[in-house]
């Protein structure tokens, strides 16, 4: 019996058009469907007079059909998979075509071929070479950045209003070429926080500072522990190496997929999942990135649970991690989630942020689950409520307000959300399963 | 600290060639080392301060009430392969789709799940066609959901009319009034009556309308009093309101105007002579008369004409010397649109089904069957779809069938699926792809959906054929109807 809910089978979609598509895609256009323990395959008719051979290896999951389409899963893909969590008994077990057999040992013999690749010497000298010429620019870099940010703080940020915006342009994109993008990312940060009212002065030496508070860390980082060297390097916009990651040892534990959130940057599409642990009770955050409707790496769907080893990337409060082998585990269950340690109330959710900020001052988001807040409408405006009456602000790109009320009937409920010092931004609200507030 | 942050605040703003920095405090000094210069210093102490101050942060006490949580529902929800469904239809926001979807869910006494509910509600906000269906299968929680948000007053539940009634916005006091008129109109109106001129003149028009629901003649003096109001949309609405009442002195009136207005001859008894009709054009008054007002400028005919058309259509059809039908073929053919036009006016105002029927078939152009069709009683049904089929051999997306398939359900005889086929069949061999695919996306939201098997065979599906792509979609269209139609009955 399958695992998957169509839920969780249509979240796959790379976009709701072919969503929209899969669905004209009826059993009746399907031909010769089977399916062994871990694949499907079926013959879907197109418009042409061949059929395209559609095929589903279900350890990933991963797919392949022979149509045109640049989407990935293709419509055809998509409208498989449907149909098998809907109807399986109309896939026969029979013998695999070789269609399917080909393909599925070519995938298994690509897999060999990048873990050999992996192990693969890495030429140590020309790495550290490498790395002492990237250091070296960016100690120049900072060096110039900290006579910007000096002369700005002698003559008063009231002037910064008045220069022009090549001002912070120019000291963003020598940033950049001094390989700590970063960095850059930071000042542009700037603008916004000027119009941010009455307090934009805090905000503003607050954003500054941490860049001096970077410049100050980088120049002595022998003195500190490798963990927060790494943070630094996060900071900085240096990229982790996830192969090598990869090659760590994990922790392995069956991972719930609890909340998830997609955002834009330009043709860049970046996914957040939150994961808990649910015998380890720690929390990870896998971070991925597609280009231009390509589908994410991992499989990861709101409610579902994976059975595998994350490694996390080294940090003095570790969240972002990266999965070796990863396993189907099946739908989070209702008894899962007595085993997660909920914050009673808000106050304690800002204590345990506080904990994290401690270790890592540059930690930008914080993942929460807490119990028992109960949503009410005010004017138009939802306003979360504690066991203790007290109420957090909600962050001004939560847009779901309606549906977490439908979804609550405002009982208290549990829910997962992101706190980023200032505002609450829920992501998934947990009754019987954890349901997604984002994200449709 | 945070008067310390204040403090380094002012001295950023300034800059440190003005303004010394303030007191280090003794919590930040190991952080702050006092051989960096002065600007690394204020700049460490600015980002270590603020983030003190963000993380001693204590949530705000809440100071709003909870409303009371929402009931427990009665209705069974829809099916999880139904609510997929569903899903698809609102991403798509496919009107046609999720109407029917609604519709069939309220049949089976099913409600939508939860998280759907605010998606819906707004559709709903925009096209007020889903309204109706929807409230039916929004359950308790919709209604609750729907109560907290002033643009969602008309999905309300009917549990407190009378309080709404007398306490909301006008759409919600429109609504409540109408739910009260179904359970007890006399006492409804009275309610009414009671603070009736306190409503503004655009209140009263709009809260007249909700009388026609359960109009009877006992509202008659109420409306005779309200003919004499200051407004004069208030006496055009009671006009509209009276004369849809055959048996009121406002008809009456009506039928003293239209004495002699048509003089009939019916045909000799050996059909020598054919029958003959006369048209007596009457002058129209000088000032308002029972609250129609002769406009000054009357488009397309003369304002004796329109006044004509006036009388006629308010009038009920019983009151002529013959069938309307018999009227119309006697009338001249100059006179012959004019009057078939105020005969469709009043057929439509006093529902008038046998009317009705007659009138489709005088319909030559088929310009007045949107509105004649919804008229016809059930049993007529498969006959007249017979007829259209027949009359209307050509498929085209505005071909009567479409509506008529879309207001009625009815068994398809063994004579109307051959001759729809036929029909359908020749619209294959047509060259305009574009029009035949928008003609059967139509068709495929009004066909049953059981009718699939027996359609499937008219185009083979191998072909190259021109058309086989735009009618696959609509058997796939109508596949996905009846997979839909299947879910909702599903548990």
């Amino acid at each position: 019996m399958s695992s998957w809910t169509l839920a969780q089978v249509e979240a796959l979609s790379p976009d709701s058009a072919s969503l929209k598509a899969s669905a004209k895609l009826t059993a009746a256009k399907w031909s010769n469907l089977g399916q062994v323990e871990t694949a499907l395959w079926g013959e879907c008719q197109g418009s042409g007079k061949t059929p395209y051979l559609t095929r589903i290896d279900l350890t990933g999951p991963a797919f392949k059909c022979s149509c045109p389409s640049r989407k990935f899963p293709c419509k055809h893909a998509l409208a498989l998979f449907k149909l098998w969590v809907q109807d399986s008994p109309r896939f026969k077990a029979s013998n695999p075509p070789a269609w399917l057999t080909e393909w599925l040992d070519s995938r298994a013999s690509r897999k060999e071929n990048t873990e050999k690749k992996a192990t693969a010497l890495v030429d140590e000298v020309a790495q550290a070479k490498r790395v002492a010429a990237r250091e070296e620019k960016v100690e120049a870099g900072l060096a110039e950045l900290e006579l910007w940010l000096h002369d700005l703080l002698r003559t008063g940020l009231m002037g910064l209003s008045s220069k022009p915006g090549r001002y912070l342009d120019d000291m963003a994109a020598r940033l950049v070429d001094a390989q700590a993008p970063g960095l850059a990312r930071l000042l542009k940060d700037l603008p916004a926080l000027m119009m941010s009212g009455t307090d934009w002065t805090q905000d503003v030496l607050a954003c500054l500072g941490n860049l001096q508070l970077i410049i100050s860390a980088y120049r002595r980082q022998e003195d500190l522990p490798e963990t927060v060297r790494a943070d630094l390097r996060r900071v900085l916009g240096w990229n982790d190496n996830q192969k090598e990651l990869q090659g760590n040892e994990g922790l392995a534990d069956s991972w719930l997929v609890l909340a998830q959130l997609s955002s834009q940057e330009d043709r860049l599409q970046v996914r957040r999942s939150w994961l808990w642990g649910k015998e380890t009770g720690k929390v990870a955050l896998i971070l991925e990135f597609s280009f231009a409707g390509q589908t994410f790496q991992y499989p990861l769907v709101v409610g579902q649970k994976f059975e595998m080893e994350l490694v996390y990337f080294p940090s003095q409060y570790p969240l972002r991690a990266v999965p070796k082998e990863l396993q189907m585990g099946g739908k989070i269950g209702f008894e899962e989630k007595r085993g997660l340690r909920l914050h009673p109330h808000f106050d304690a959710c800002l204590a345990a942020y506080a904990e994290a900020l401690a270790a890592n001052c540059w930690l930008e988001q914080f993942p929460l689950a807490i119990t028992k807040v109960a949503p009410l409408m005010h004017d138009g405006r939802l306003v979360l409520v504690d066991e203790q009456n007290k109420t957090l602000p909600l962050s001004p790109v939560f847009t779901e307000g309606w549906r977490l009320m439908a979804l609550s009937g405002g009982e208290p409920c549990d829910l997962v959300a992101e706190w980023d010092g200032k505002t609450l931004l829920p992501l998934a609200i947990w009754q019987e399963q954890p349901v997604s507030l984002r994200g449709t | 600290m945070q008067s310390y942050l204040d403090a380094l605040s002012t001295a950023a703003l300034l800059g440190t060639e003005k303004r010394s920095l303030p007191d280090l405090p003794e919590r930040l000094q190991h952080l702050v080392k006092p051989q960096a210069t002065i600007e690394a210093q204020l700049l460490v102490a600015g980002v270590a301060a603020k983030l003190y101050v963000q993380v001693a942060q204590d949530a705000k006490q809440n100071l709003h009430s909870r409303r009371a949580a929402a009931a427990e529902e009665k209705l069974e929800v829809i099916s999880e392969k139904a609510a997929s469904y569903l899903g698809q239809f609102i991403q798509g926001r496919q009107q046609g789709l999720l109407q029917e979807f609604l519709t069939v869910a309220a049949q089976h006494h099913k409600r939508v799940p939860f998280y759907y509910l605010p998606d819906l509600l707004e559709l709903a906000r925009m096209n007020s066609q889903l309204r109706e269906q929807l409230r039916a299968c929004i359950g308790e929680r919709g209604h609750w959901l729907a109560a907290q948000n002033s643009q969602w007053g008309f999905a309300l539940g009917d549990d407190q009319p009378l309080e709404r009634f007398e306490t909301g916005s006008l759409t919600e006091r429109l609504i409540a009034f109408r739910t009260m008129r179904q359970t007890d109109p006399e006492n409804a109106r009275q309610r009414l009556e009671a603070d009736w001129t306190k409503n503004s003149a655009k209140d009263r028009t709009a809260l007249l309308e909700g009388l026609t629901e359960g109009l009877s003649l006992s509202d008659e003096s109420f409306l005779e009093e309200a003919l004499k109001d200051r407004s004069a949309s208030v006496r055009a609405a009671a006009a509209e309101l009276l004369s849809q009442l055959p048996d009121a002195a406002y008809t009456e009136r009506m039928k003293l105007r239209a004495k002699g207005l048509l003089s009939y001859k019916p045909a000799g008894m050996l059909g020598l002579k054919g029958a003959g009709l006369e048209l007596s054009l009457p002058n129209p008054p000088e000032t308002e008369e029972d609250g129609i007002e002769v406009p000054s400028v009357v488009k397309g005919m003369g304002k004796k004409a329109w006044w004509f058309k006036q009388i006629v259509a308010r009038v009920p059809l019983s009151f002529w010397p013959a069938e309307v039908k018999k009227l119309l073929e006697a009338a001249k053919k100059e006179d012959k649109d004019l009057l078939f036009e105020a005969f469709v006016a009043a057929t439509i105002r006093f529902k008038d089904s046998q009317t009705a029927r007659s009138l489709i078939d005088f319909d030559e152009k088929g310009v007045h069957l949107s509105s004649l069709l919804p008229l016809i009683p059930h049993e007529e049904v498969s006959d007249l779809a017979l007829a259209l089929i027949n009359r209307f051999s050509e498929l085209s997306y505005s071909h009567p069938l479409i509506q008529l398939l879309g207001l009625y359900r009815f068994d398809w005889s063994e004579t109307f699926t051959k001759k729809f086929k036929e029909s359908l069949k020749k619209s294959l061999q047509g060259k305009n792809t574009w029009e035949l695919r928008r003609v059967l996306e139509l068709f495929a939201e009004a066909i049953p959906p059981e009718q699939l098997e027996s359609l499937k065979p008219l185009l083979s599906q191998d072909t190259d054929h021109p058309h086989s792509a735009a009618y696959r979609d609509f058997l796939a269209k109508l596949e996905l109807r009846g997979a839909m139609i299947a879910s909702l009955k599903e548990t």
